[in-house]
């Protein structure tokens, strides 16, 4: 436990990814890149990797309703709904952590838009009449 | 709103985040040429950044650390668990699929089928000896 506590000690409330003589003069020379050096900026990025994913299936409409797993779906736009609010608690409130927070709603919202149409595709096999008489309506 | 509100929140979010783990931990026992390179590497990173963010912000997280901790270890066995496929296994794999193939209409339930069988073998035959 000693040994985890040491470890740990020198992280704690550390932004800084790396602070080697060589990284500070590579960020020296490339003040740009330094967003980067932060943590905190650095996560929403890696996050934004994993939800971009759904969000380009919709866009693209590579992912049809049938194959919507919607347990999975469910708890992506919970876990995506919680970390929204998260990100606006958690104290260094800069840019990074706003962005963490948009692109966690960006997850939930598409996530919630996934349950949405796996559901109307249910009820549209249950009730094939009420699908169609709407999309008359619509067009 | 208070560091104890915070906190709670912030146990919620690694609760919810628990679930990346326990699903690639459940697909450790699937065969490993299901496994998907791109996304296992891409989530390989992606735990190794937050387990440095989850103690890096205030109040820090560590739940949140123990969460990435162990998705950490669990994309690293994946990952070398196809990569060992690859190494190796696909290479017996191959070479045992040809007698099989002719016999089994399904490439992939032959060799890995071929393979079972074939691995016990060699122990067999030490125990002989």
């Amino acid at each position: 436990m000693q040994f985890v506590r040491k470890l740990l000690e020198k992280y704690i409330g550390n932004t800084v990814v790396f602070n080697g003589p060589r990284a500070t003069a590579f960020f020296a020379r490339n003040p740009k890149l330094e967003f980067l050096n932060n943590v905190t900026n650095l996560a929403p990025m890696m996050k934004w990797s994993l939800s971009i994913v759904p969000i380009s299936q919709i866009i693209s409409g590579t992912k049809p309703p049938q194959t919507i797993d919607l347990a999975q779906a469910s708890s992506l736009c919970a876990t995506g709904t919680v970390w929204t609010y998260y990100a606006t608690l958690i104290q260094p409130q800069n840019n990074g952590t706003r962005l963490l927070a948009i692109c966690n709603g960006a997850m939930a919202m598409c996530h919630g838009y996934n349950i949405y149409r796996k559901t109307t595709h249910e009820r549209s096999i249950k009730n094939p009449l009420h699908v169609n008489t709407t999309a008359v309506a619509t067009d | 709103m208070s560091e104890r509100w915070t906190k709670i929140v912030g146990f919620v979010g690694a609760a919810a985040n628990w679930s990346i783990p326990i699903a690639s931990l459940m697909n450790l026992r699937n065969d490993p040429d299901k496994v998907d390179p791109i996304m296992t590497s891409t989530l390989a990173a992606y735990s190794l950044i937050f387990m440095r963010w989850s103690i890096a912000i205030y109040p820090p997280n560590y739940w949140l650390l123990g969460c990435h901790t162990v998705n950490e270890i669990a994309q690293l066995s994946q990952l070398s668990r196809w990569g060992w496929h690859k190494a190796i296994g696909g290479n017996s794999g191959a070479a045992t699929t040809a007698p099989g193939s002719p016999s089994s209409p399904s490439g992939t339930d032959a060799a890995a089928a071929a393979a079972a069988a074939a691995a016990p073998e060699p122990i067999s035959e030490v125990e002989n000896y």
